[in-house]
């Protein structure tokens, strides 16, 4: 029976899984959604035509000249970036090497990339255009956007940083873009294309920012590069390719970018604030979903034990305006703007919230915290031949509603290792190990190097596990060191 | 030269057979030379007859085995016919020509249609035979041959009765045969005290003739009760011609089908839609068949004994039962009840049926010894009854259930065949025990006339609980424990010390919780228990292999975040996210019944203990839910049962009911509503079972929806 259902699940599933490219760093688990492109709602760039016919007036406007021009401005900006990150998704400590890209955004050596480029890394080491290579820091980093901040450890004596400039408005479809990076760490490359959609929803990570779909070819390595337009400026930092979808990419907007580097530089991470609205637009094709007005934004749900719930916000309560400011999400394209507006609040301070409920307007007031950590920390537990990884209620929501109050999962599993053998899963939840109840990573670790002392006297312990809500006893018998090899 | 070495061999035999004889018996010596005069005198006469066979008109090979006397193993070996058939062989048995074209022969209880020809060799020639009649008190058969010209080399029927007599006998081996003399044995008799009848021993295929060699009589049986008859020679024999015989079968054939009915029963489909499996006909087991094809036994009252073993949630489903009569005519029947420790269902049909009715056999048992019966195989082949009836001769016995005796026949296909006496009284027959009392599902004991009627007889003969349902009260048949079981391994066995206990974890389930007010909790079964085994009335423990301990664990997490990819054509496929209630241990359970005192063998603190329970009824769950089919959006929902609200931890208080359907296509699937998501409220009136669901849908057309998938929460209209 069991194994009719889980043959079942994976025939199911194997629909949705992308095929990823091991250390490949550009995320590809991305399935793209036919729908059209909306329309840009306003038209930022008055000012940009002039600057386009400015543009043409000192260079021509034949298209060679214009990309070889652009490229060439940015070019010395772009940074190849090596780091060596820690990975423990199959239970071991098994550090990768990712490549990736960067550019330099200041003077005194900072360079933007994604946060995936430098996820857990130990070490980063940055190559410029001028084969001048250093380590770097990171400044800030954030997993919801996928940006990070880095800052070179040594800056070049001889010459000033050519330091790229980050647009701060919206481009439109059709524009003319670049795509600068390492493809397949091949440095110094720059692909073509347009903006394809300027304002994508992809509903992956925190959902702070809408995304420009470009048809420049991507390639794992881009990651982190950036996306110039064909005055040279910086229009967002290249993300997420698709495997199979020939040229479809995904880039971080600028705007988006700039909105948070303050914080990155002053937190360290982007620092969001966090409410507890599941939020839902008014309209909603897909799915033939339509509210009836069109102002404000509908609140499907909230978190427990979040703010918002606290504050007494109910399904299908209809926020018009927070903090005076008014609100609305006519379409799913609308949400990231929303919810990196309520991300940006300053948390601890009360936020006003006009809110109609049954047709009645009513003001609720919150307090917003602090988001914190958008992910568990995590252990390597080599003899036991898995890594446990705290359970984050951004994370691993479903894991979380098992474990309100914290808990340790399996986070990765060494298929040759005594984990596998006792029968653990990944996802499974910790409950007790050898009778002790553990809701923390510190305390699962002092039990293992309890364990790891006293392996002369066992070398076998029960672990009770959660699985789909049913628990589970496993017998772990570690006397074979697997992790010796 | 062959008949030299036949010679020796038959010297050679016949002294160890003496040797033998001589040594059990205090019986006149047999010296050489009389044992070279009888052979001499009586050794032409003996012939071979060589049975060939065919299949059935059904294509399948007759399924019995011959039986012979071994001389090198001093025992009997069996010949299976089908075998017989594959190797284009025929069975060899010894006779002894008793006229130019006469032979008679020992009879193997044959029916005629399984015999394709019948051979006589008899100094090197082969003539074909035919059964020309039978001599039932004699198991011998005569054969006539067909051959005008044939002239065997017979035996005269002279001997003198009043002297000394021998036995020439004759036996076969693998096609060779072999002959001896040992004295006459006819005077040791044994009495059959249950019976009170005297017989007389002697061995098989023999000439009895005087020291001259003269024959008096043949023999072919074992025990002859004959008594002063037994020295008759053959013209004297009683006789029953071979078309007589074949008559007397058809008769009994006739009045077979004229007591005994195909039936079809139908159950309502199971209610238990846990998980939707797809299975094919032919991986249907039993317990998941709605349709089920038996045979009925017409009773001498008008009532008719169905052969079906149904457990109480089964029985609970029955819709109809319809007889076939023998002029094809389809009756309905109605149930009268179960039998309360066996298989079968007792049936009223709608109109009187003209049988007669079966009678049981109430006699002695032990009194049918060496007595004809008739070994009857009785099928329901596509709405008709086939009967194929062999005779036979009880000539053992055997314990059945109960510490009864019944008949012990060769080629008597237990399980299957039912068994009459003679004057066409029932004998024997297979039923199966109720309930679960052993592992491998066979339980079939053979019941003889007199247990049969001693149950009918009984005050309560039925099971009160056994009985069809309708409504809710179908629903609440499936039994339980109230306990989730994991499966053991050698290491957790180990670990828990009870290795020894558990054959190393190979068998026994750990008990990971135990539910409130349920059986095992007032049993007082805790967590950490292990429960090896389980026993319903004296059945055998039926124990929980670990293998078969099913924790219907999918093996990965519910893949709740790539929920929105699953192509919609596979909605109906996705299994429940929390382990079916209805697992393996369940369905056995549910099978003896609730209600059922059963007896668990259960480790407890590394203590072996029995403990006895009474088997409790399921609470709804899941599978047996009240749904509501919300046609017009095209979603059915059904109430949040226990173990619903288990998996998303719902206070006993909360509102919410689940969806167990999304068609494909359907305006609920293109609003985005899947299975397994609960429904919070409906135009903000929360919902907490499927009939304020019902009364807040019906007739509307534009509602909202608050729907909870798993953790998140939004908004499903329908404009």
């Amino acid at each position: 029976m069991r194994w009719i259902l889980q043959l079942l699940l994976i025939t199911v599933l194997g629909y949705m899984f992308w095929l990823g490219w091991n250390g490949v760093p550009v995320q590809n688990k991305y399935q793209v959604r036919e729908e059209d492109c909306s329309e840009a709602t306003e038209d930022p760039a008055t000012a940009d035509d002039a600057a386009i016919e400015d543009f043409e007036g000192r260079y021509g406007s034949d298209i060679r000249r214009v990309v070889r021009r652009a490229g060439e401005k940015v070019f010395p900006s772009l940074v190849y970036i090596r780091s060596v990150c820690s990975n423990l998704e199959n239970g071991r400590d098994a550090a990768n090497s990712v490549s990736g890209s960067g550019v330099l955004i200041s003077g005194n050596g900072e360079i933007l990339t994604n946060y995936h480029v430098v996820d857990k890394a130990k070490s980063v080491r940055c190559m410029l255009y001028d084969s001048f290579a250093s380590e770097a820091e990171i400044v800030g980093a954030d997993k919801d956007l996928d940006i990070a901040l880095l800052r070179l450890k040594k800056l070049p004596e001889k010459h000033k940083l050519p330091v790229a400039e980050l647009y701060p408005e919206h481009v439109r479809e059709g524009d003319f873009v670049m795509a600068l990076g390492a493809p397949w760490g091949l440095t110094r490359s720059v692909s073509i294309g347009i903006i394809s959609c300027a304002r994508r929803y992809l509903p992956v990570n925190g959902n702070y920012n809408l995304w420009y779909q470009i048809d420049a070819s991507i390639s794992p390595g881009n990651s982190g590069g950036p996306l110039i337009d064909t005055s040279g400026r910086v229009v967002g930092i290249n993300t997420l390719g698709v495997m199979q979808g020939g040229t479809i990419g995904f880039t971080i907007p600028s705007y988006v970018i700039i909105e948070v580097l303050d914080r990155l530089r002053k937190y360290g991470r982007a620092n969001w604030t966090w409410c507890g609205f599941q939020l839902q637009p008014l309209r909603d094709f897909d799915t033939d979903t339509y509210f009836d007005g069109d102002s404000g934004v509908i609140v499907s749900g909230t978190d427990p034990e979040s703010p918002a719930r606290k504050g007494g916000f109910l399904p299908k309560d209809r926020i018009v305006e927070c903090n005076g400011v008014k609100i609305t999400a006519l379409n799913q394209e609308d949400l990231p703007d929303i919810k990196r507006k309520l991300g940006l609040l300053e948390f601890g301070k009360k936020a006003d919230f006009k809110v109609i409920r049954n047709g009645k307007e009513i003001s609720i007031s919150i307090v917003p915290v602090e988001k914190g950590r958008v992910e568990g920390g995590e252990l390597a537990l080599p003899r036991w031949g898995f890594s446990a990884k705290s359970v984050n209620r951004f994370d691993n929501p479903d894991l979380f509603f098992y474990a309100p109050e914290g808990g340790v999962f399996v986070f990765g599993i060494d298929y040759f290792g005594n984990a596998v053998r006792a029968g653990m899963e990944k996802n499974d939840l910790i409950l007790s190990i050898g009778g002790e109840k553990v809701k923390k990573l510190e305390e699962v670790k002092k039990i293992y190097d309890r364990a790891i002392k006293n392996l002369n006297k066992s070398t076998r312990i029960e672990i009770v596990v959660s699985r789909n809500g049913r628990n589970n006893t496993l017998v772990l018998n570690y006397s074979t060191d697997y992790s010796k090899e | 030269m062959k008949k030299f070495f036949f010679a020796i061999l038959m010297v050679f035999f016949s002294g160890f057979m003496a040797a033998e004889a001589a040594a059990a018996n205090d019986s006149a010596e047999v010296d050489q030379e009389l044992s070279e005069r009888l052979l001499k005198k009586n050794s032409p006469a003996v012939c071979q007859v060589d049975y060939y066979f065919r299949l059935d008109k059904y294509g399948k090979s007759p399924n019995f085995s011959i039986k012979y006397f071994c001389p090198n193993c001093n025992n009997y070996h069996y010949d299976r016919v089908s075998g017989v058939i594959e190797g284009k062989n025929a069975v060899s048995i010894p006779g002894f020509a008793v006229g130019d074209r006469k032979v008679i022969t020992t009879d193997l209880n044959l029916i005629p249609e399984w015999i394709e020809r019948i051979e006589v060799r008899q100094n090197g020639k082969v003539y074909p035979a035919v059964i020309q009649s039978y001599y039932p008190e004699r198991m011998a058969i005569a054969l006539s041959i067909n051959d005008p010209e044939a002239k065997l080399s017979k035996i005269e029927f002279n001997g003198k009765k009043d002297g000394k007599l021998y036995h020439f006998f004759v036996t076969d081996d693998y096609g060779i045969p072999f002959a001896g003399v040992v004295p006459y044995r006819g005077d040791h008799s044994v009495v059959n005290l249950a019976g009170n009848v005297r017989y007389h021993y002697s061995p098989e295929n023999t000439v009895i003739c005087d020291s001259d060699g003269n024959a008096v009589t043949l023999g072919f049986r074992r025990y002859l009760a004959l008594r002063d008859r037994r020295l008759d020679s053959p013209e004297k024999w009683k006789m029953i011609s071979a078309a007589e015989r074949d008559r007397t079968l058809e008769e009994k054939k006739k009045f077979i089908i004229e007591n005994f009915f195909p039936v079809s029963i139908v159950l309502s489909p199971p209610e238990n839609r846990g998980n939707r499996m797809m299975l094919r006909h032919s991986q249907m087991s039993e317990s998941d068949k709605n349709e089920f094809y038996a045979i009925g036994m017409l009773l001498p009252d008008g009532r008719v004994l169905v052969r079906a073993k149904f457990s109480p949630e089964q029985t609970g489903r029955l819709e109809n039962i319809v007889l076939t009569l023998p002029d094809g005519n389809r009756i309905a029947a109605e149930f009268v009840g179960s039998l309360k420790d066996w298989g079968a269902i007792v049936v009223m049909p709608e109109k009187k049926i003209s049988g007669k009715g079966i009678e049981f056999f109430r006699g002695k048992m032990a009194g049918m010894f060496e007595q004809p019966v008739n070994m009857t195989a009785i099928r329901n082949m596509d709405g008709k009854i086939d009967v194929t009836i062999r005779p036979g001769r009880v000539e053992k016995f055997q314990k059945s259930y109960g510490n009864r005796i019944v008949p012990l026949l060769e080629n008597f296909s237990t399980g299957k065949d039912l068994l009459f006496s003679n004057d066409m009284k029932l004998l024997l027959f297979p039923l199966s025990r109720q309930g679960m009392v052993n592992s491998y599902g066979n339980d079939t004991k053979l019941l003889d006339g007199g247990a049969l009627a001693d149950i009918f007889s009984s005050a309560s003969p039925f099971d009160p609980d056994n009985i069809p349902r309708k409504g809710k009260d179908r629903l609440a048949q499936s039994a339980w424990l109230g306990v989730e079981l994991q499966e053991l391994n050698s290491e957790l066995a180990r670990n828990k010390n009870v290795s020894a206990l558990t054959d190393d974890g190979e068998k026994g389930g750990l008990i990971t919780r135990v539910r409130e007010n349920s059986p095992a909790a007032s049993a007082g079964l805790k967590e950490g228990d292990i429960l090896l085994y389980y026993r319903y009335a004296n059945g055998q423990n039926i124990e929980l292999a670990s293998y078969e301990i099913d924790s219907n664990d999918l093996g990965m997490q519910f893949p709740w975040k790539e929920y929105d990819k699953i192509p919609e054509q596979y909605f109906e496929m996705i299994p429940t996210p929390w382990p079916n209630v209805m697992n393996s241990l369940n369905t056995q359970l549910s099978r003896i019944g609730v209600g059922k005192k059963i007896t668990l063998g259960v480790i407890s603190d590394g203590k072996f203990e029995e403990k006895e329970l009474t088997l409790g009824a399921m609470p709804l769950h899941f599978g047996t839910a009240e749904r509501y089919n919300a046609s017009d959006f095209g979603f059915s929902a059904a109430n949040a049962t226990f173990e619903v609200r288990e998996y998303f931890r719902m206070k006993p208080d909360d509102p919410g009911v689940i969806v167990s359907r999304v068609a494909p296509g359907s305006r609920a699937s293109v609003a985005g509503l899947r299975p397994y998501e609960i429904i919070l409220d409906v135009d903000g009136v929360a919902v907490r079972n499927v009939e304020e669901l019902k009364k807040l849908l019906s007739g509307k057309s534009k509602v909202s929806l608050t729907v909870r998938r798993m953790t998140v929460n939004r908004v499903v209209k329908f404009n």
